[in-house]
């Protein structure tokens, strides 16, 4: 059994409005006519999706768009689409564009059109491509919805497939999955809070720094207080600072504890997404995702692997540790810290309530 | 001691980018500190700390990215900085590079290079016979690195091949070197004269590495996949392979490496060779000599007879004089055993193989079983000696770790060496082991630190027991692992380094025909 089989991100969000006292910041979106596995084939709301230019410069990639409105009708295929895309969106601006990755903000909210390498995710759109610089302008753009073909793509639903009854072969995964990464995470990342031999490989002051601001600033969150979470937000190297990475990881841990314990926790997902979001739109979005218990495809077949077949863990979770130089380590080492601690002693900031 | 940085405002650039940079530029003359990060507030308190942290620094966005850079003094500092933002500009040029376009089909791969004329295919295995039909209607010679693919289809994409005069290496072919690139699981080997046509992948890299040591080279390495000398693929694509030696320019010498082709496969090769002019070396270990011979090839009866043998015919040097070699060098084989032997306890009797590479356990099988009798195995030469559990030896045993059931949810043991260290552990406990054997085979897309994973577990071993621990190394000096240091490594670490597998087994044999050294 699945859960949350059967119900919407919408209904995520309304509950975590409901009971606790905490304010719900993300609206409640529509998702369009999609229904959740289903393929878009023959759907009358084919959309695409084309970038023409604007004056605002938001992006300096050096490459010429291919495709500038008007003056080219090519359609990319969408592989398939996120379970929070709205179709019924039409315009959006560029925010970021890289060759596997374009983002885009529709509504205030982050939409990534990305190869089919980087994967599903529920604000993930997923063409048929190696190669999206094409699809970006050279100095910024708004996003038009007139070339990406969806009419043949699935719907990724992110929801973790897990219940109660994985709790326990979940606990030995783990500490397969706490192996690789310490073996195989990049040298900046931060494994060291799994295996302080890893501390030496931050050698300038700089990244010493960066090292110990981490580890104490998480340590302060997990000791149960919710607050401490702005002194790791925003923390670290990457475009997704790894201290929102981090975060995320114990969002997913708090989410995935909670269904093996059932454990009402969406209202403390929330407060502590509330508190670390900051005005970075990229990580704000995998934070909220996390928050709501949504997660991207290589971390969804990880949890898979992890709760349900031990012989995937290894390639799963070698896939999950090559996003970004250290950001798959970083939720891992967010989210297997988390789930021992919470193993161990339960959800700390709810004991000290 | 001077700071200098700079606010990009909107700029972005993914994490890998920002890392490297900033590590290169850590390295910059007279540059104490750099770094490369988002403008947060807790970026800013940690550049404050790290006395980076500019008053211009303080209005930064968490979107804004801040450069950074701590020197020993002020012109190093702005120095440090224009490099810094050098090295940044260089990296956005790479990232957006057109040459870093990666196709997503055969056909627009065939429009970026046009001059193209081979693809190699790694899909999973039940997609991979239809790309590689593809590639063949495009006249493109084709390496199939996928596995599992259905056997109907295969034999429809070999027969294509064949038609077209095509290559299909593969299904499951790791190893070719084509024009002197290595492909898939390959060593850096010197170009030269002798061409090689493989239905054994660690076989081509053991033959290839002996030919390049002894100071020979390749023309092309083509590998076929093991499954290609059966009855049912008759050997459609090995013929084709040999075809393109014996028309090859470039090639003055053609080795054949294979376990024995079936005798219909074996009696098409012979009508293929009644063409050539090329002297042929053929090792199909384990076969008849008598039918080797009668197909017109010289026989070697291992890998190494056979590299050797294409190195001395590729120099001119005379069979007489290769002869002499080989028995001098069995001679320090055989006192180097007796040595040894003298070490052993009498309660320890039996031989404990455990491999990376199928062929070479395969090899290490043939000749030991002619030297000390049965040996069990998961992949047995005879199979009533199939071991009843994979994971327990009994009395003389060779494992082959990169069979399905010790690979499945793990890397192939030339790049995990866990399993297998683990094992090493094991039998050197067990009383009853005098050696445990071991190769390790090194090159592309093997496992990059062999020396620091085996040599420590080698010592240990050696602590824990009274077993010898003879290791035998595939590659070269050229390969990223550099074969010389692998070798020093395990030597000080304690055991028996033999460069060639064939050497390492009859030395293994030679121990056990006489254990007490007399």
């Amino acid at each position: 059994m699945a859960f949350y089989a059967g119900r919407t991100l919408e209904q995520d969000s309304k509950e975590m409005s409901r009971g606790f006292g905490w304010s719900v910041v993300e609206e409640p979106r529509s998702r369009g006519p999609l229904e959740d596995g289903k393929s878009l084939r023959g759907s009358r709301d084919r959309r695409s999706l084309v970038m023409s230019e604007l004056d605002t410069p938001s992006i300096r990639l050096g490459v010429s768009s291919l495709l500038e409105e008007g003056k080219n009708s090519v359609n990319i295929a969408a592989v398939s689409v996120g379970d929070d895309i709205d179709l019924n969106a039409k315009r959006g601006v560029l925010h970021t564009a890289f060759r596997q990755v374009i983002n885009c903000t529709v509504d205030g909210r982050l939409v990534s059109i990305v190869t089919p390498a980087t994967g599903s995710g529920p604000n993930n759109i997923v063409v048929d491509s190696a190669d999206l610089t094409f699809l970006a302008s050279g100095e910024g753009c708004t996003c038009d919805l007139s070339v990406i073909d969806v009419s043949n793509a699935k719907v990724f639903d992110s929801r973790p497939v897990l219940d109660e009854r994985d709790a326990s072969e979940f606990l030995t995964s783990l500490h397969f999955l706490e192996q690789i990464v310490i073996e195989e995470a990049s040298r900046l990342s931060c494994a060291f809070m799994l295996d302080e031999r890893r501390a030496g490989y931050f050698s300038t002051p700089f990244e010493r720094s960066v090292r110990d601001h981490l580890r104490h600033s998480f340590a302060g969150f997990l000791n149960g207080s919710v607050e401490e979470v702005v002194f790791l937000k925003g923390a670290g190297f990457g475009l997704t600072p790894q201290g929102d990475d981090l975060i995320s990881g114990t969002l997913i841990a708090i989410y995935v504890y909670g269904l093996m314990k059932q454990l009402p926790t969406e209202g403390l997902r929330h407060e502590i997404y509330n508190r670390a979001r900051t005005s970075n739109a990229i990580s704000n979005s995998f934070l909220l995702y996390a928050s709501l218990g949504r997660v991207y495809e290589k971390f969804k077949d990880l949890l898979d692997a992890l709760a349900h077949d031990k012989t995937r863990i290894h390639d799963a979770a070698s896939r999950f540790l090559g996003i970004g130089e250290t950001s798959g380590a970083d939720v891992s080492t967010g989210f297997i810290v988390s789930m021992k601690q919470f193993y161990k002693g339960g959800l700390p900031w709810l004991q000290k309530e | 001691m001077a700071a200098k940085g700079v606010i990009r405002k909107g700029e972005y650039f993914d994490s890998v980018t920002l890392m490297l940079v900033a590590r290169d530029a850590s390295k910059i003359d007279g540059v104490i500190d750099a770094t490369i990060v988002m403008g947060t507030a807790q970026n800013k308190s940690i550049l404050e700390m790290s006395e980076m942290l500019l008053d211009e620094f303080r209005d930064a966005s968490d979107n804004d990215l801040i450069i950074a850079v701590k020197a020993k003094d002020e012109a190093a500092a702005v120095l440090g900085l224009k490099k810094t933002e050098e090295l940044l500009e260089k990296s956005r040029q790479r990232t957006t590079d057109s040459s870093e376009y990666m196709p997503k089909s055969i056909e627009s791969a065939i429009n970026v290079l046009p001059g193209a004329n081979m693809v190699i295919i790694s899909v999973a295995g039940k997609y991979a016979a239809e790309e590689a039909m593809k590639a063949l209607q495009h006249d493109l010679h084709v390496m199939i690195f996928s596995d599992n693919v259905p056997k109907d289809k295969t034999l429809e994409v070999k027969k294509l091949g064949r038609e077209k005069g095509l290559l299909v290496m593969g299904p499951d072919c790791g190893t070719a070197i084509i024009n002197g690139a290595p492909l898939g699981f390959a060593n850096v080997v010197n170009r030269g004269d002798i061409g090689i046509v493989s239905a054994a992948g660690t076989g081509l890299q053991e033959v290839s590495s002996i030919i390049s040591n002894e100071g020979s080279g390749i023309s092309q390495g083509i590998g076929t996949g093991g499954i290609d000398m059966k009855i049912d693929f008759g050997g459609l694509s090995f013929l084709t392979g040999v075809e393109a030696l014996i028309a090859d320019p470039q090639t003055e010498v053609i080795t054949l490496i294979s376990k024995p082709p079936h005798p219909e496969v074996l009696e098409r090769i012979g009508e293929v060779l009644k063409t050539n002019r090329k002297p042929v070396v053929a090792a199909f270990l384990g076969a008849d000599p008598a039918l080797v011979r009668s197909i017109g090839a010289i026989p070697a009866s291992s890998l190494e007879e056979a590299a050797l043998l294409s190195v001395s015919l590729s120099k001119g040097i005379s069979m007489e004089q290769f002869n002499k070699e080989i028995e001098e060098s069995e001679n320090e084989l055989k006192e180097l055993a007796k040595g040894l032997a003298k070490q052993l306890r009498p309660e320890q009797k039996y031989v404990r193989g455990l491999f990376q590479g199928g062929t070479l356990a395969y090899e290490t099988q043939v000749i030991l079983k002619d030297m000390i009798g049965d040996i069990n195995s998961n992949a047995p030469l005879d199979p009533r000696l199939r071991l009843a559990d994979s994971w327990r030896s009994v009395g003389h045993t060779v494992v082959d770790l990169g069979e399905d059931e010790f690979t499945v949810g793990r890397p192939h043991p030339q790049i995990d060496f866990s399993l297998r260290n683990k094992r090493i552990l094991e039998e050197a406990r067990d009383k009853s082991v005098a050696i445990i054997y071991l190769d390790v085979v090194i090159g592309h897309g093997t496992n990059p630190n062999p020396g620091e994973e085996l040599a420590p577990v080698i010592s240990e071993a050696r602590t824990a027991g009274n077993a010898l621990i003879i290791v035998t190394v595939t590659g070269t000096d050229r390969d990223p692992q550099n074969k010389h240091k692998i070798v020093k490594m395990y030597r000080d670490a304690g055991a028996i380094v033999l460069e060639r597998n064939a050497s390492a087994s009859r030395l293994a044999g030679y121990i056990l025909q006489d254990p007490r050294g007399n």
